[in-house]
């Protein structure tokens, strides 16, 4: 029981401004709400800006490059495109058109006539060498009637009929001489016809080997490079977005920062509650102590009280100072740890998009292609010079046929010479008979001349007769050797066209692909720096943290400060008083720890308090307060 | 021309301008030497044979080629070329051996080919005085004659070989050609 004083007390210096200790309180409150809110506004947009990165990237490398998972997602209507179907289709189509080429054997077979390949009779050479013994035979008969009228011109008048009969063998053998002058020409003209043949014929056999053994046969290195090169992007690729992962892991952990922050915030929210509680307590107990009729336990219980809560509330306060400045630290230093990271895998990621996808460059006067462009690049150049060859080819092929007009203005010609000397080889055989019947009246039956006359028009004959047969029997196989070389080559060619006109298509697709890679790759570059730039700037923006901290040892120092002052009065209190100790009343403290919501609070205010009946709870499903 | 005329003549149309073109009196076997076309009497004409290499004898002049085996005579070949002074050239299809007689002698003559037996009239045959004849050619020549467009030179068989020349190849060549040497 304290002594009964009744008059009041003389001195009171217990002044605290607990008020502007809330209004500072509830200035933290609001900063770190601030602070922590640029963290939580930004963190969704920036997980969320990661996760499509991810997507695009992983969905770029399946998609485009990768041949391993054909399957179209479910519901995914289009057809995937990939890379390496559209470099296999090529390559199908290169091996396709290896098929359509002809080689030479097949060609000999198509033109043996021509070629001289086949031993043939009615070959083209051997229709040569005959039309060279004709002109021999001729030039036989020619000699021959000259003698016959030199015969009968040596018989004087005699002789005047068997002149005439000459004269007409002479006659009818220049006449053939000179139309065997026009087939000469018309030979000529075949044969220089059939050496361009031959030549082209040449020509587009040794393309298409060469076309067969320098592309065909490479195609799958080139293809397999090709492949191994995008498998190689692709792994980059998969490099980088690993590292931006790795990089922004932190990120999970700023959440939990976050959350410990909403706990802090509660902490200093109820302590404004208790400082509001202590403070009416305060003006309570000024007022008593100004009192006439004041009860010293009023006052013994008033003073105790405040000094025992403040005492509390400073308890309190140093531990949500720690905990707030740990947590600033927490976010603060994690996000320099992601603007540090980010900046390294920015930076790695800025060198592999130049070399994968860059510019290409002029450098000392050689182009300096990015890697993508260079392996496409190096393939088009390869299926480019193919595809040149095959165009000669074409071009070869396409000249044969419109060549054939030469072909068939020749043989008409050799036709029409060929009937005129035949039409004059009749008249030759009428005129033998009669220098038979001529020399017989003349009594010269048995003269050499009409032997020689004889045989040399059975000669001639014969063999102008054969030589129509032989004739027409070429021209036959000569025209159907051209007309199959004609249909067979315009059917390769149609075929090699349209493979032509597919791999172009596929080639496209690569190319295609190709800027899609490239232009993901650029946008996958774009989409670090973004990220880069948004966690920097929330790094910025976290950088008040230092501030935060000082305010938040303010108002813990005040409310110590607050606290001294409270003890200070207390001890004068109870001096004045003469009591040793005063009891608390048990339920205004109840009623203090009630404001108490967090586990930390409690835990706190109970073991502060020394009572065993207070319930502190429980500190599991704390960070579910929210 | 000429074709289209003979076009015309197809068939067995014998008309008697023809047969009087025919008149062996002024009918002329030609040939070609080098550039030039020579003709000579066909009277004098034995027969035209494909040239084959003849066979060699020994004797000064240079214009016999050597000799032949003709219906059992032997007879000198003389090259045309070579008389003539022009360039050698290698003989083809078209070489023949012109076999002439000319008084008594028998002798070959190697042309470039022969061209055609023609008629001339009187009137188209210009003779060569021999006095201003200095020319290498002209001084075998008889005279000229024109036929279209072509100027035929004849020959004058005397002057082919000169009398001391056809003497001694009397004397120099063989009577008889062995077999095999033909």
């Amino acid at each position: 029981m304290p002594k009964d004083v009744n008059q009041p007390q003389q001195r009171s210096s217990f002044v605290v401004d607990l008020r502007s200790i809330e209004d500072k309180l509830q200035g933290l409150i609001d900063n770190t709400e601030h602070y922590y809110g640029v963290v939580h506004e930004s963190l969704p947009v920036i997980e969320r800006n990661i996760e499509l990165t991810d997507q695009e990237t992983s969905m770029l490398i399946n998609y485009f490059i990768d041949s391993d998972d054909l399957s179209p997602a479910e519901g995914q209507q289009e057809e995937p495109f990939l890379m390496a179907e559209a470099l296999q289709q090529i390559q199908d189509k290169f091996q396709e058109i290896s098929e359509f080429l002809l080689n030479q054997e097949e060609i000999n077979q198509m033109l043996g006539h021509f070629l001289g390949k086949t031993q043939s009779h009615d070959s083209f050479e051997n229709f040569l060498q005959r039309i060279q013994e004709v002109e021999n035979t001729l030039s036989e008969v020619n000699d021959i009637s000259l003698n016959a009228m030199i015969f009968s011109a040596r018989l004087g008048d005699s002789g005047r009929g068997f002149g005439v009969i000459s004269d007409h063998i002479h006659q009818a053998s220049t006449f053939m001489d000179q139309e065997f002058s026009m087939v000469d020409e018309q030979l000529e003209a075949l044969q220089q016809w059939q050496q361009g043949l031959v030549d082209n014929v040449e020509q587009i056999v040794s393309t298409q080997e060469k076309a067969v053994q320098d592309y065909i046969q490479q195609i799958d290195d080139t293809f397999s490079q090709v492949i191994q090169s995008i498998q190689a992007i692709s792994k980059i690729l998969r490099n980088i977005m690993q590292n931006v992962n790795e990089a922004v892991s932190p990120f999970q952990e700023l959440m939990t920062f976050i959350q410990r922050q909403d706990i802090v915030r509660q902490n200093m929210e109820n302590t404004i509650k208790c400082l509001s509680q202590v403070e009416e307590k305060y003006s309570k107990y000024h007022q008593l102590v100004q009192g006439e009729q004041t009860d010293s336990r009023d006052i013994l219980d008033h003073i105790a009280f405040i000094e025992r809560a403040l005492g509390l509330l400073e308890q309190l306060m140093g531990r949500v100072s720690s905990e707030l400045g740990e947590s600033l630290d927490d976010i603060s230093g994690t996000t320099d740890q992601l603007v540090q990271s980010l900046e390294e895998v920015k930076e790695d990621s800025r060198q592999l998009t130049s070399y994968l996808a860059g510019e290409s460059m002029i450098r000392d006067g050689v182009e300096d292609l990015s890697m993508v462009d260079y392996t496409f690049s190096s393939m088009f150049a390869f299926m480019n010079e193919f595809l040149d060859l095959l165009k000669e080819i074409k071009t070869r092929a396409e000249y044969l046929t419109a060549d054939k007009e030469t072909f068939n203005s020749s043989i008409t010609s050799l036709e029409q010479s060929m009937g005129k000397i035949y039409t004059r080889i009749n008249l030759l055989k009428k005129v033998k008979t009669l220098a038979r019947i001529e020399l017989a009246r003349m009594g010269q039956q048995d003269h050499a001349i009409g032997k020689k006359v004889e045989s040399v028009v059975e000669e001639v004959s014969e063999r102008i007769e054969s030589n129509q047969e032989i004739f027409n029997n070429l021209k036959t196989s000569l025209n159907k050797d051209l007309s199959r070389f004609d249909q067979i080559i315009a059917g390769n060619q149609e075929q090699i066209n349209r493979a032509v006109d597919e791999v172009d298509v596929s080639l496209e697709q690569v190319k295609a692909t190709n800027d899609i890679i490239g232009q993901a790759v650029v946008a996958l570059n774009k989409e670090i720096e973004t990220l880069h730039q948004t966690v920097n700037q929330v790094y910025q923006r976290l950088k008040g943290v230092e501030e935060l901290k000082e305010k938040c040892q303010e108002i813990y120092l005040e409310l110590s400060d607050a606290l001294a002052r409270a003890q200070q009065e207390k001890e004068y209190t109870f001096e004045h008083y003469q009591v040793e100790d005063w009891e608390e009343k048990s339920e205004e403290l109840v009623e203090l720890f009630n404001l108490f919501t967090s586990y930390l609070e409690r835990s706190t205010a109970k073991s502060y308090f020394g009572e065993q009946d207070l319930d502190e709870g429980s500190g599991e499903g704390e960070l579910t307060l929210f | 021309m000429v074709r289209e005329q003979q076009e015309q003549e197809r068939g067995l149309n014998f008309q008697d301008d023809h047969l009087d073109n025919l008149s062996a009196e002024n009918q002329y076997v030609t040939f070609r030497i080098g550039e030039e076309e020579y003709g000579i009497d066909i009277m004098l004409v034995q027969e035209i044979i494909r040239y084959s290499k003849p066979t060699r004898v020994f004797n000064a002049n240079p214009v016999i080629k050597g000799v032949i085996n003709f219906r059992g005579k032997v007879i000198p070949i003389l090259d045309m070329r070579r008389k003539f002074n022009l360039p050698e050239q290698e003989y083809d299809e078209y070489t023949v051996v012109i076999v002439i007689e000319v008084n008594g002698k028998t002798m070959g003559m190697i042309v470039d080919r022969v061209s055609d037996i023609i008629s001339f009239n009187e009137e188209n045959i210009q003779l060569v005085d021999q006095e201003f004849a200095d020319d290498i050619k002209t001084e075998h020549l008889k005279g000229m004659a024109k036929t279209g467009e072509r100027i035929i030179l004849l020959l004058d068989p005397q002057r082919v070989l000169t009398f001391e020349e056809l003497k001694r190849l009397d004397k120099e060549l063989p009577r008889e050609l062995p077999e095999s040497t033909e």
